[in-house]
């Protein structure tokens, strides 16, 4: 085509005209385009000029756009009288003169304020630079409140949604985890509505006591309403998701709080000693002692304090610890012996109580119930009085009428002489019987009131009667738990001797309470905030769920023992029902 | 500006900071409950609302500098307590966590509230650094005025470069009008010089430091055996190496400015990351209360 071009000088003087031939005309800010646009804010190559037939094409090869009588394209054809704007400079067609075939006319932007201008056409921003704040920030929020909130929250709408999230890379609700589960608790995985049942609502002790179904009550709520304990959640004391991990709650403070001042907290109802921590606030040790009442519920338990002077345990059985555990040895049957402790003590399969002492076990050894000097081998029965005396005469008896000594086969009285008469036969008989009587009645006064009984038991000789003489053996009961409001482990103490805790070999008595008194305790064991010795809290002794209350059913008030499954119970095993049915 | 916001009334807002810092601590020092430290414990409840607290009302600076009829303090008073209160907020949201951290909602909303704290941090020592530096690199000039200046180089140079022949002429105006100052954020902080030029048999070739259009001009100045062609291309090389000192030192202020300011382009999206994370963080822990 053949193209005149008209620039208008800014100073407004004489335009300059040049021809151009060629298919197109290329115009940008660049030098070698055939116009050059002196603006700094367009691009090196801003946009082209071709002929179409008749017509001028005006097409944007870069990014911007040019304004063709005040209107924005990106490409028009320019008729005559058209002016296309292209950044500050003005591109107006005109009649095309002879030997042309178009005419424009230039007019470049102008030329004043370029020198501040210079600069604009970089970017020299940050933002410009393609840093943005709201842009980012906005995406940050979604993304942030999608990922962690959202999503995660599915799990609350339903069953389906919580597993789908949970089996997949999605995020769970596990990232609202704020740490660990206790090891206990771990085989619930990612379960959260295992105890997070409601949103918003703090755990409840229904979904506690789901599992552990035989928890008890601290207080009795039928006895004592104590208000502190029935508002107070499982959850307030076993605190999970920490690190570390800590579920039972050893800090005796708690304790404190209530029994610090329990008087103030029950009304006056409980006569507990206060105490507050072992070394600096307990109150002396009260053992249970066995009351022998003799009523029709024989055995009565008495709390008394160890160093009161009621402290005398009423056992009925004589007992002298000193003598048994004499250093150079107590005589027995087969000569003299040398007694342990753990001769006659030991403990339990757990290592932790001791076993009951028991006669046949622990005093038939060397206590032989033997009644005649004759007749070492024979012993009595242990533990049945009333027939000690039928046996003693039935063993006179025999021992008259057949033998003195049955064993040489010889007899005291010859009851079978040939030719005797069969009266004379009777009346020795019964001089046998009689003399068997006084020799079994004798053997009876002295074994129960001398020897081998009385050396043991306390025994009474009951008022004479028809039936002849007769004696109450007293009844032995021995404590099984002294203490049985705290717990004791002997297993622990095994590197202790016996007699460092137990004053047995100063006891002359059955009567001594043989129990260590605080004191003794307090030689090992501090305070909860112990530095030296070892700090012992209230739970190193004491249990706070007493096994003697009731079960915990936090969804009746009062606790009442159920022997039946509980709504909550039969409402989880549906749902753990449904699942499996899904999984199949 | 450094020292003003710092020293604001004396560095009133320091006290202020100091003394939450110090009850926080002494708090969380003096109570001793039973459990390990957690953020759900009575303090635990209190040092996160304080922190929740601070950060919504940090994140509020973004909004009242912009409000010019505002009569709530001044923006300097603001800034002055935002830098304090959010240098406290380490202390008091840390110990809101009790020391536990895991791979969770609640980390990541303490980690992002760290970036934020810590790119802050940057924001002060950048304030306190690079202003200086600035003036030093312009001499006080004002950007406009070294453009000014470029401008009025470049008006010599062609004028010049007329002189020196045509091939000259094309290549100086081409290494004018291919000059880059900054482009990508990064470039801008490296100081990246993408300037080209159009040489002839060499095509477009980088002129970085203008080092290619002075080479050209003194290969021809080798060449030229006309006195006066000669005189014009020596005052020319004079000329450009002007040029490329007077846009390194634009370079330098474009980067000096970036650096000034990069740290916002961390600290505000992160802050609303950190707000989002927060709210998710609250929501979610009184869901599974």
């Amino acid at each position: 085509m053949r193209l005149l071009i008209r620039t208008l000088t800014a100073a407004g003087g004489a335009p300059q005209e040049r021809a151009f031939y060629g298919a197109q005309l290329t115009l940008g800010r660049a030098t070698d385009q055939d116009l050059p646009l002196p603006d700094r804010h367009l691009p090196l190559s801003f946009c082209e000029l071709t002929a179409d037939g008749g017509q001028l094409d005006l097409r944007v090869v870069a990014d911007g756009a040019a304004f063709v009588n005040g209107r924005r394209t990106r490409g028009a054809k320019l008729s005559i009288g058209d002016s296309a704007d292209l950044g500050a400079s003005r591109l107006t067609r005109v009649e095309a003169p002879a030997d042309f075939d178009f005419a424009i006319e230039f007019r470049p932007a102008a030329e004043v304020g370029e020198e501040g201008a210079f600069g604009s056409q970089f970017r020299q921003t940050l933002e410009l630079g393609g840093l943005a704040r709201r842009g980012p920030s906005w995406a940050f929020v979604g993304l942030i409140l999608a990922l962690f909130l959202v999503l995660p929250g599915t799990a609350l709408i339903s069953q389906d949604a919580a597993e789908l999230t949970r089996a997949t890379p999605l995020p769970d609700d596990s990232l609202w985890s704020s740490g660990p589960l206790h090891t206990s608790h771990r085989f619930m995985g990612n379960d959260c509505s295992a105890c997070h049942v409601d949103a918003f609502a703090m755990v409840r002790d229904q979904e506690c006591v789901a599992c552990h179904t035989s928890m008890t009550h601290h207080v009795d709520p039928a006895v004592h309403q104590v208000a502190e304990i029935e508002e107070t959640r499982c959850a307030s004391c076993h605190k999970e998701h920490n690190e570390p991990s800590v579920l039972v709650q050893r800090d005796q403070r708690e304790c404190a709080s209530c029994h610090g001042n329990l008087e103030a907290h029950t009304d006056g109802a409980l006569t507990l000693a206060n105490a507050t921590d072992f070394a600096a606030n307990h109150p002396e040790f009260k053992v249970s002692l066995l009351r022998d009442t003799a009523g029709e519920a024989p055995w009565t338990v008495e709390r008394v304090e160890l160093g009161a002077p009621a402290l005398a345990e009423s056992s009925n059985l004589l007992f002298p610890h000193d003598v048994h555990l004499a250093a150079e040895g107590i005589e027995g049957p087969r000569g003299d012996v040398t007694l342990q402790c753990g001769d006659c003590h030991q403990t339990d399969p757990s290592g932790a109580y001791m076993e009951p002492i028991s006669m046949e076990q622990h005093c038939a050894d060397c206590h032989l119930l033997t009644f005649d000097p004759g007749m070492p081998t024979r012993e009595l029965p242990h533990g049945e009085p009333a027939v000690l005396l039928p046996i003693l005469e039935e063993f006179y008896a025999k021992q008259t009428l057949v033998g003195a000594s049955l064993e040489a086969g010889r007899p005291a009285y010859d009851a079978r002489r040939p030719g005797g008469d069969t009266r004379m036969e009777a009346a020795l008989r019964q001089e046998a019987l009689v003399f068997a009587r006084q020799q079994a009645l004798a053997t009876a006064e002295d074994i129960f009131e001398r020897t081998t009984c009385a050396t043991c038991h306390e025994v009474e000789r009951l008022p004479e009667s028809d039936a002849g003489p007769a004696w109450h053996v007293r009844p032995v009961k021995l404590a099984k738990v002294w203490m049985p409001k705290s717990f004791f482990d002997h297993g622990p103490h095994e590197n202790e001797t016996c007699t460092s805790c137990h004053a047995a070999e100063q006891s002359e008595s059955a009567a001594d309470v043989l129990m260590p008194a605080i004191d003794s305790c307090r030689a090992c064991h501090g305070g909860g905030e112990e530095q030296v010795l070892l700090a012992s809290t209230c739970i190193d002794c004491h249990e706070f769920h007493l096994p003697q209350h009731n079960l915990l059913r936090p969804e009746v008030p009062g606790s009442v023992l159920r022997s039946a499954r509980t709504d909550f119970d039969r409402q989880r095993a549906a749902h753990r029902q449904a699942k499996r049915e899904r999984g199949r | 500006m450094f020292e003003s916001f710092l020293t604001y009334r004396s560095g009133r807002w320091f006290w202020w900071a100091l003394a939450l810092s110090a009850v926080s601590i002494g708090l969380y020092a003096w109570h001793d409950l039973p459990d390990p430290p957690n953020g759900g414990t009575w303090l635990g409840y209190t040092l996160g609302s304080v922190a929740a607290a601070l950060i919504v009302w940090l994140i509020w600076l973004g909004r009242r500098k912009r409000d010019y009829g505002s009569k709530v303090g001044t923006v300097q008073g603001w800034t002055s307590a935002h830098v304090y209160l959010g240098t406290a907020l380490i202390i008091v949201a840390t110990l809101h966590t009790g020391f536990q951290f895991g791979w969770n909602l609640h980390t990541l909303a303490y980690t992002l509230m760290m970036i934020v704290i810590l790119s802050g941090f940057f924001g002060i020592w950048a304030y306190a650094r690079y202003p200086s530096r600035m003036t030093e690199n312009t001499g006080g000039k004002s950007r406009p005025e070294l453009y000014t200046e470029v401008a009025e180089l470049d008006r010599q140079l062609q004028r010049l470069a007329e002189k020196g022949g045509p091939e000259v002429a094309t290549a100086v105006a081409s290494a004018v009008e291919r000059t880059v100052v900054g482009g990508s954020w990064l470039a801008q902080l490296k100081r990246e010089d993408r300037s080209e030029v159009q040489l002839p048999g060499k095509g477009l070739v980088s002129n970085a430091g203008m080092a290619a259009i002075v080479d050209f001009v003194i290969e021809h100045l080798g060449a030229s055996r006309d006195g006066a062609q000669g005189e014009a291309l020596r005052e020319l090389s004079t000329l450009l190496g002007n040029r490329a000192r007077l846009l390194s030192r634009i370079r330098r202020d474009v980067q000096l400015v970036g650096l000034l300011r990069v740290w916002l382009f961390v600290h505000v999206p992160v802050a609303f990351a950190c707000l989002a994370a927060l709210t998710a963080h609250i929501v979610s822990v009184f869901i599974y209360w």
